[in-house]
């Protein structure tokens, strides 16, 4: 009997509609406000959204990527000096025997730079796709960057322990977590499993790892960027040997994902120098320098040149590369003529 | 005979989910503007924020050198407090404020009075209790007055259109902040510095 007020089938079967469909709508918001994802997976996500949208509106749609902070401390510290007045600083405090010092040091740089290549699309999204001819500019006019992270070492860690850091060995003998390869095979397409010769570019690496007296107590904090830069050139292979003879990627000595590179010239850089790419690690014998020095000369850069993955049918060809470098003006402009993301 | 009590409830459940609907549908909307189109608000206000953390950070008699991420057509000025001319957002303080241009600087279109309006509307201002200068190496003519005497004692809106100021790049800048006595200077070496 349906007596007065009592709600019908159809009242009721509309009621649930509306719930569920404010169930769906709230989770859409949620989704939106980006509510329990990480820095890093909204960044991904950002990224995702940018390659694969019309190049019409690619450039318009923001990376939302945020520069993440972490300072790495052997004490009380906590980088003050390459954090100062800045927020949400994610501080790592080193503990154990000094062998569990170093390679907690190794993990957190190969994972940083894992990250960042990952967060990416590992070099093969279009992430710039119409955003220099937006500025009205050619595409191959200039680089443009994510700083993934900046990764500060606190003045308490010694030049000592920092001297016996070998992140280089550490990628090359370590799986990434998760995953059956090392950093250095995943870096690479699982194609490589040791680090290309130097003399392959007649890299003189005399030049550059000098890094003159050793301290035992530092004065200052050092700190090196994560970042990742693209490219675009109409030739990958001319792309590929010229950030190789730059010196850009095997001062660290990085590898590529492409092993096979034809020959040719094309100015991919906006700095034609090669030093001046990488700025005060290269520059022997600045004491101040020498355990960023030593660090930073040990982080590797990787890079992929190829086909990305957009929709701009007339610039698919481009190179991608992550690299840490000390976070100075100098070492990043020389880089990047842009940086995108959020400080 | 019509179910008054049932016609009322239907009506006012279908008034409070339409309501309920149109408000998540244009709140959804309003999240979606702000995710596409105020990025380089939110990467100005990072920048302003870290140039306000690292002042206050400094001790008296500190000078710091930070590298600051850019935005292009963007520029760093600062008000003292006994300047006229400030934003009005400024209020009674002195402070910096990161603005986005509005002219090209040193072309014929500069006009510094749209460029207030630009940074009082779209701009981000921090107060600050300390007298503020922002200059850059190419305000040259201002850079020497500020660094021979204490802000307190230059009015610098009598520079008109070379309001002193760091125009942003696209990529890092370096910038040194120096605070001694009641007085802040941000400073900034540009290369390729145009004077408006």
């Amino acid at each position: 009997m349906n007596k007065k007020g009592d709600l019908t089938t159809t009242q009721i079967v509309t009621i649930a509609f509306a719930i569920a469909g404010f169930a769906v709508a709230a989770g859409f918001i949620y989704y939106l406000n980006y509510g329990q994802q990480s820095d890093q997976e909204i960044c991904h996500l950002s990224a995702l959204t940018r390659a694969t949208a019309s190049s019409a509106i690619q450039g318009s749609i923001p990376l939302k990527c945020t520069t993440g902070k972490i300072c790495i401390t052997d004490g009380s510290g906590g980088c003050e000096d390459s954090f100062a007045g800045e927020k949400e600083i994610t501080v790592i405090k080193l503990k154990g025997t000094e062998n569990e010092k170093i390679s907690t040091i190794e993990e957190i740089s190969a994972n940083a730079m894992f990250d960042c290549w990952n967060i990416m699309g590992q070099g093969k999204l279009d992430l710039y796709g119409s955003y220099w001819q937006n500025l009205g500019l050619e595409t191959n006019e200039g680089s443009t960057c994510v700083v993934c992270s900046r990764l500060a070492l606190d003045k308490s860690i010694s030049s000592e322990l920092l001297a016996k850091v070998n992140v280089k060995k550490y990628m090359q003998s370590n799986l990434v977590p998760g995953s059956s390869l090392t950093y250095l095979q995943t870096f690479t397409d699982n194609e490589v499993s040791a680090y290309s010769s130097v003399d392959k570019y007649s890299y003189k690496p005399t030049e550059n790892i000098n890094v003159g007296p050793s301290r035992t107590t530092r004065t200052e904090d050092e700190q090196v960027a994560f970042l990742f830069m693209q490219i675009k050139a109409g030739n990958i292979g001319d792309s590929l040997k010229n950030l190789a003879t730059d010196g850009a990627i095997l001062l660290a000595g990085g590898t590529f994902a492409a092993s096979t590179v034809p020959g040719g010239s094309t100015l991919l850089f906006r700095l034609a120098a090669p030093a001046a790419r990488i700025g005060l690690f290269a520059v022997p014998g600045v004491a101040g320098f020498s355990a960023l020095n030593t660090y930073s000369s040990q982080l590797l850069a990787a890079g992929y040149c190829g086909a990305y993955t957009t929709n701009d049918e007339n610039a698919k060809n481009g190179c991608s590369l992550v690299q840490a470098v000390p976070y100075t003006v100098g070492n990043i402009n020389s880089l990047c003529d842009n940086i995108q993301g959020n400080p | 005979m019509r179910n008054k009590k049932g016609d009322l409830m239907n009506n006012v459940l279908g008034v409070i989910i339409a309501v309920i609907g149109l408000s998540l549908l244009a709140y959804g909307a309003y999240k979606v503007y702000q995710n596409v189109v105020n990025s380089e608000e939110q990467k100005a206000k990072a920048i302003i924020d870290s140039i306000e953390g690292k002042m206050n950070a400094l001790n008296d008699g500190q000078i710091g050198k930070f590298a600051i991420q850019g935005i292009k057509d963007w520029y760093i000025t600062g008000w003292s407090k006994t300047e006229t001319g400030r934003p009005d957002k400024c209020a009674l303080e002195s402070c910096i404020c990161i603005c986005p241009q509005s002219t090209e600087f040193g072309s014929g279109d500069f006009d510094w009075s749209k460029e207030k309006t630009t940074c009082q509307d779209k701009g981000f201002c921090r107060k600050t209790e300390n007298h503020v200068a922002v200059i850059s190496s190419g305000d040259v003519a201002i850079v020497a007055d500020i660094f021979g005497l204490e802000l307190k004692e230059i009015e610098l809106s009598k520079y008109k259109d070379v309001r002193p100021k760091i125009i942003l790049p696209s990529n890092l800048v370096e910038i040194s902040i120096e605070k001694k006595k009641d007085d802040v200077i941000i400073f900034s070496q540009i290369q390729e510095q145009k004077v408006g």
